[in-house]
């Protein structure tokens, strides 16, 4: 069993969780923060990608979107790499209820919400896919947000100011002495290692987790599980986000990411934090809704879907306790008022745009219970510096234009090195996915991060196997990369294995069309040409 | 007016053209691309044929026995260099790793494992989608008791690429292999390891080298000049990644055979719908002519029998709308088994929806499955857009394009 | 040019097989090349983010449509690139091609005005190209390679209007004959037989005043001029096309482009020129289909070596002038069907891709010598006059169009 000392535990590397991380150590207070899985295990990976401009609650919820709107403005400063200001749309359509549209322009302008209207020829001729049923186009300030490169950047930028983060660390349970949290005991689950942690204060940041959490001591917050399912399109249908307007339902965004378009979602409520099985009746149903949107959605190809929990929090009694002054939208639960545990705060609801928010009020908390007095900078300091024009201009020399600007996109700050290790061995910039454009070089630095455990954790990192063809080949190319970080054949075919099923597991909700295609070519290359064995079938 | 209209140009729809072509028959070979060839191991699969007979409805059902060894006669005469046993023979993917197979090249076949000896991996330099270390490894752990080296090559003709940090496929080193430059190369190469191995004392005999990339088979001497086929130590092909030289010069090889033999190939026209009408004596209808999209224009291609090859729904033939609401076969409309459940959880599993496709009578013509009465007396299905078998997890891809194709042509 | 629905909708047919990377003939010579796949569907999604690829990656593409020949999935690749080169063309930073080859692009893409020149004194217009300082000169000023085969110039191809024939137009009797650039001012002869084979099989020729059909043009760069010449062209042919005549092409490039995009273009005719075009032994086949081919062929002793050019491939007709060759007692033809030849339009004169071009070629080379040292034919045969070219330049091998061989049949020339 190893001991670990510090002040400050944070449960759940999600994107409140790493914005907490983050806050902290800038704050200069030593904090660890522990990860069951690869960050963004949970929520933070699995949604729509959207940064609010808070449009979508205008007319419900003036001041969660007012909370968006100014979050939206601070994350484009700090974390523009993360972001691409791709601006949205509010589309109306001729079906929809006129009443809501006049609600929601007089709740954008009260929340500081900048609307432009855009006339409907022009959205016609800027977005040929969009419906020509739409009567009315607004434009907002919505943006696209990669959630996986945001909790990156926080982590790096907390540990140049001495935070410290575990992944594939599972919290077992909460340590008490005389009734208060004193800290945690953790495995690490790569190699079963216990990990006994002191702190002051345990933070519990787990989202959909949250429950399972404040349960190993007895208490109880109530976390109410939204399953939500998404579908990923092959291409970037629009170059905005495309909201529906009319009170929020389902199936009524579509966002550009990257190469892809993310649309969804849906909701009801599941038991376990960890259901992400996707529903063919959503799948059903987003098509549907979505038709809407684009009349010729059938001919496009879809390539998974997948589906992310929300952990929503309501309280019946909402005692000051809770910090409801501090938000509508999320709260902080002081467990030492409301349980009369000591050394435990938990911090649930919110949404990802307004993560940060949320992190600086808990560090705010956190801060004053430790006497440290200084303020957060977090809305000030940008999450990482911009690489060299120099750098740019190389990478382009090495790689092509195209690739590069993909590459330093992905790498940001990271880039420089990759560069190097490009200049030095051109080789190196044959690609691993194609799909992606990800070199060998990005490649093997990722396998340094000694938080990439797996292929899988790889993916996240650089995009591997995220595109068209969904690891179909990238996989194989991987091979030789795999193995020398990971030491053994079995363990490259258990890798393979795992993310095939992985990729597998999205792609048979939307089995199908040119997806079916890909997939049998994918079991020809696996079976035939790779010569795996069949695997035996569940009956 | 063709005899013969083959629809689809994969394994199954060329073994069919060029065996019509052969029989005399005017036969027109109908294609948009280049289908799953290029995709080719270089290993025919027929898998255990006894035990897949016996699966309801499996393809092999629906030929005797000897149609079976006439299409493996067939490949052979085709291609010399195939040679097959009663028992499956042994080769080596592009991991390294071991993997059975019916037919295949004489060089592919992996020597005995009893007999210790060594080998030599070959890499040339800068070869693309290919390990070497994790190709030495599996081999060493496939021979116990046999070492195995690796030596890097090189070939003017791509120093360039490596300059420039580019890869080089495996297509583009086959064929400097087919070149005099390579066969140069290689034997200075070959008579190097020779002389090594003698020098140290040790029994060439004992020697086999391993060439990634080198693919000496479906040589056409009528457009390529002489190639050498035999050095002076064992020189073992390997499967390589996709797409593969072994697909590519087969595909090629293919090809050049239907038109030498006067069949006439039309690339780039997709297949789209058919004329037909019934006969006057059964109900029965007969297929008159192929629509066909080409640039700009549809056109109309008269045939006394049709051949579809589409290839299932890796070729197109097949296709399934969004939400699975609907499944069309895209030439003949024709009515298709298509399984109850879709899809295993476990991805390598054997997967029902890789059944789906046509059934047909033992002259291959299309069925009904409701009422099971023939469609069109003139049409023959074959390959991939029968029903009722998986090539991958049955492994007999080759064996079942190849004999219904052979058999097809039997019947124009 | 394409709608974005369309290219979409082929895009996402793409299984990432990389078969057409693989048969690419560029991308066998070309090191620095990315490939069909690369420069088409894969980059495809990134344009449509606004990542583009520099111009000069994308120059290197011939143009040639194997790949979508190729491609098992119906993929649009190379008017995916075409686009691509559209939208680089107008980005400031993609633009990167330079003064030197910008203005290259500028002469070569006009190569029916370099016609006009050429055909006033042909002669001497040969003459001038064969001195060698001269092909230096323009190799340093212009980059045109030294070593390229500039076809000779000759009597031209003259316009034949019949007035008459506007108002008394039946669908019956006339075609509308297309002959392309290098029919008209480098091989009028071949022109004139075809007038006379069209006038035996029972059809009066018309040959209107047209422009280039636009694709060295797009090759070039020009995309604006190709867009014009092409509405002219269509304005030209609309009382033709309305009255059911068929449009004739014996250029398989004019051909490809007058069938893939010209109904793309947007004015009223472009509706009808798909279907209403025809490669000349396509119009030869049907007649032959419909009965009404005159068969009084006499025998002509001789065996060819046949090479399908990729772009007559490329109109998805298979390969018309064999079924109806074959049908003339005496003649042999080997169908070689081996690969590109490597010119590719005005590509392979390109300095710095005539070697290129001579090694894409070189498997082709090999064919025909390797049949020629067999003594299986003598005498090449295409459709294509840059084929025709580059066969000579690569094997000596004399080349000549199939028509001739029709005309020796029907006895209209020895």
């Amino acid at each position: 069993m190893r001991q670990i000392d510090t002040q400050v535990v944070v449960i759940g590397g999600g994107a409140t969780g790493v914005g907490i991380l983050r806050d902290l150590s800038l704050r200069g207070i030593p904090a660890l923060l522990l990860e069951q899985g690869d960050l963004a295990h949970g929520t933070s990976s699995r949604f729509h990608g959207l940064l609010h401009s808070g449009g979508r609650y205008a007319v419900k919820d003036d001041k969660a979107a007012q909370e968006c709107i100014e979050e939206n403005k601070i994350l484009k400063h700090i974390a523009a790499h993360c972001i691409e200001d791709t601006s949205g749309w509010f589309v109306f359509l001729k079906e929809d209820d006129p009443n809501y549209l006049q609600l929601w322009i007089k709740g954008c302008a009260q929340a500081g919400i900048l609307v432009e209207e855009v006339p409907v020829e022009e959205a016609f001729r800027l977005e040929p896919l969009l419906t020509r049923q739409a009567t009315r186009v607004f434009e907002v300030p919505d943006a696209t947000v990669d959630g996986f490169k945001l909790l990156w950047a926080n982590v790096k930028s907390a540990e140049k100011f001495g935070g410290t983060f575990r992944t594939y660390c599972k919290v077992q349970s909460l340590w008490l002495e005389e009734g208060q949290v004193v800290g945690v005991y953790a495995e690490d689950l790569s190699t079963g290692e216990i990990l006994q942690v002191r702190s002051k204060i345990v933070v519990n940041a787990a989202g959909p987790w949250s429950s399972e959490i404040v349960a190993m001591s007895g208490l109880d917050v109530h976390i109410q599980k939204d399953k939500g399912a998404l579908l990923v399109f092959n291409q970037r249908m629009f170059n905005r986000v495309i909201n529906r307007l009319r009170p929020p339902g389902d199936g009524d965004i579509f966002v550009p990411h990257e190469t892809v378009t993310i649309f969804g979602t849906t909701s009801h409520w599941v038991e376990l934090p960890d259901d992400h099985q996707v529903d063919d009746q959503d799948v059903k149903y987003l098509i549907a809704t979505g038709r809407d949107l684009v009349e010729e959605l059938d001919q496009h190809r879809i390539v998974r879907a997948f589906a992310g929990i929300r952990p929503l929090y309501e309280s019946v009694d909402a005692l000051d306790h809770e910090g409801r002054g501090v938000s509508r939208n999320f709260a902080l639960i002081d467990h030492e008022k409301k349980d009369g545990v000591g050394g435990l705060v938990s911090i649930v609801g919110g949404k990802l745009t307004t993560y940060r928010l949320m992190a600086e009020k808990v560090t705010d908390w956190v801060a004053a219970k430790l006497k440290v007095p200084t303020k957060c900078r977090t809305a000030e300091e940008p999450l990482q510096n911009d690489p060299a024009p120099e750098v740019w201009d190389k990478a382009r020399r090495l790689l092509g234009a195209a690739a590069a600007d993909k590459m330093l996109e992905r790498l940001n700050e990271q880039a420089g090195a990759v560069v190097e290790t490009l200049a030095r061995q051109p080789l190196l910039g044959q690609f691993v996915c194609e799909c992606e454009m990800v070199t060998q070089a990005e490649v093997l630095h990722a396998l340094q991060d000694p938080a990439v455990h797996s292929l899988d954790d790889l993916r996240r990192q650089t995009r591997l196997g995220m595109g068209t063809c969904q690891g179909t080949y990238c996989t194989y190319r991987a091979t030789p990369m795999l193995q020398e970080a990971f030491g053994s054949w079995e363990r490259t075919v258990k890798e393979y294995q795992i993310l095939l099923g992985e990729r597998w597991r999205g792609i048979t909700p939307v089995l199908w069309g040119e997806q079916l295609r890909e997939s049998e070519l994918a079991r020809a290359l696996f079976l035939n040409v790779l010569g795996f064995e069949a695997a035996e079938s569940e009956e | 007016m063709w005899d013969a209209v083959v629809v689809g140009g994969g394994l199954a729809g060329w073994i069919a053209g060029i065996r019509a072509a052969q029989r005399g028959k005017k036969v027109l070979l109908v294609t948009e691309g280049v289908g799953t060839l290029f995709y080719f191991s270089g290993i025919f699969d027929y898998g255990d044929v006894e035990r897949l007979c016996r699966l309801p409805k499996h393809p092999y059902s629906l030929f005797k026995a000897q149609v079976i060894a006439q299409g493996k006669r067939f490949i052979q005469e085709l291609c010399p260099e195939y040679v097959t046993k009663d028992v499956p023979q042994s080769a080596l993917t592009v991991l390294g790793t071991v993997r059975q197979g019916d037919l295949m090249p004489r060089s592919m076949v992996l020597p005995n494992r009893q007999e210790q000896g060594k080998f030599v991996l070959l890499v040339p330099e800068g070869l693309k989608d290919f390990f070497p270390e994790i190709v030495a490894d599996n081999l060493a752990r496939e021979f116990p008791g046999w070492q195995v080296s690796v030596k890097r090559i090189q070939v003017a003709a791509f120093a360039e690429w490596t300059r420039l940090g580019k890869g080089v496929t495996s297509i583009d080193y086959a064929s400097i292999w087919r070149s005099e430059e390579g066969q140069s190369a290689l034997t200075r190469e070959i008579e190097e390891i020779q002389r090594g191995s003698q020098a140290v004392g040790e029994a060439s005999s004992k020697l086999v080298v391993v060439l990634p990339s080198l693919v000496r088979e479906y040589f056409d001497s009528s457009r390529s000049k002489p190639c050498k086929h035999e050095f002076s130590l064992p020189v073992l092909e390997m499967s390589s990644f996709v797409p593969s030289p072994h697909g590519r010069y087969f595909a090629e090889y293919l090809k050049h055979r239907f038109i030498d033999l006067g069949g006439e190939l039309m690339i780039g026209a997709r297949a789209v719908g058919i004329n037909g009408e019934s006969s006057s004596e059964s109900r029965v209808k007969a297929c008159q002519e192929l629509v066909v999209d080409s640039m700009g224009k549809s056109l109309y291609l008269k045939g006394k029998e049709f051949i579809l090859a589409t290839g299932g729904l890796l070729g197109g033939g097949i296709k399934v709308g969004i939400a699975r609401k609907t499944i069309r076969e895209g030439v003949f409309d024709l009515p298709l088994f298509v399984p109850e459940k879709w899809s295993e959880p476990q991805f390598l599993a054997p997967q029902p929806f890789a059944q789906i496709g046509v059934e047909t009578d033992e002259l291959m013509c299309p069925l009904d499955p409701a009422g099971g009465q023939v469609v069109w007396e003139n049409v023959h299905v074959v390959g991939r857009m029968l029903a009722h078998w998986d090539p991958w997890t049955q492994r007999c891809g080759g064996g079942v394009s190849v004999t219904s194709g052979y058999a097809a042509a039997e019947l124009i | 040019m394409d709608s974005r629905d369309e290219l979409a909708t082929r895009l996402d047919a793409c299984q990432k097989c990389s078969v057409c990377t693989a048969q690419c003939p560029v991308a066998k010579v070309n090191p620095n090349f990315m490939g069909p796949k690369g420069l088409g569907p894969d980059l495809e999604r990134f344009r449509m983010g606004q990542i583009l690829p520099a111009e000069t990656a994308l120059d290197d593409c011939s143009n040639c449509k194997t790949c979508e020949m190729t491609c098992p999935s119906g993929v649009k690749i190379t008017a995916m690139i075409l686009e691509a080169r559209r939208a680089a063309n107008k980005a400031p930073r993609q633009n990167t091609l330079g003064l030197k080859l910008r203005l290259r692009g500028y002469v070569l893409g006009r190569a029916e005005y370099l016609g006009k020149l050429g055909v006033i004194w042909p002669a001497m217009a040969n003459q001038v190209l064969k001195v060698k300082l001269v092909r230096r000169a323009l190799d340093e000023a212009l980059s045109i390679s030294k070593n390229g085969p500039l076809p000779p110039y000759g009597k031209p191809l003259e316009v034949r209007v019949d007035k008459g024939s506007q108002s008394g137009i039946s669908a019956g009797k006339w075609v509308v004959y297309f002959p392309g650039c290098y029919t008209r001012y480098n091989e009028g002869d071949t022109g004139r037989v075809i007038i006379k084979v069209l006038e035996h099989v029972g059809y009066k020729t018309i040959v209107p005043d047209f422009h280039c059909c636009g694709l060295p043009l797009e090759a070039n760069g020009q995309f604006e001029k190709a867009h014009k010449n092409g509405l002219y062209n269509l304005e030209l042919m609309r009382p033709y096309l309305e009255a059911g005549v068929p449009i004739i092409t014996s250029c398989t490039s004019c051909g490809l482009t007058l069938k893939e995009d010209y109904p793309k273009l947007r004015t009223t005719s472009a509706q009808l020129i798909g279907a209403q075009s025809y490669d000349l032994f396509e119009f030869l086949g049907q007649l032959y289909e419909k009965a009404e081919l005159p068969l009084d062929f006499r025998e002509v002793k001789a065996a060819y070596g046949y090479h399908p050019p990729c772009h007559l491939k490329a109109q998805g007709i298979g390969t018309p002038a064999l079924r109806i060759l074959r049908l003339i007692p005496g003649v042999k033809i080997r169908n070689l069907d081996a690969g590109c030849c490597g010119l590719s339009g005005s590509y392979g004169f390109k300095a710095e891709k005539y070697d290129k071009a001579m090694k894409i070629g070189r498997t082709l080379f090999e064919a025909i010598n390797v049949g020629a040292g067999r003594g299986d034919f003598q005498v090449m045969m295409t459709e294509c006059g840059v084929c025709k070219v580059q066969i000579q330049h690569g094997t000596g091998l004399p080349t000549e169009h199939p028509v001739c061989i029709l005309a020796k049949a029907y006895r209209l020339i020895n």
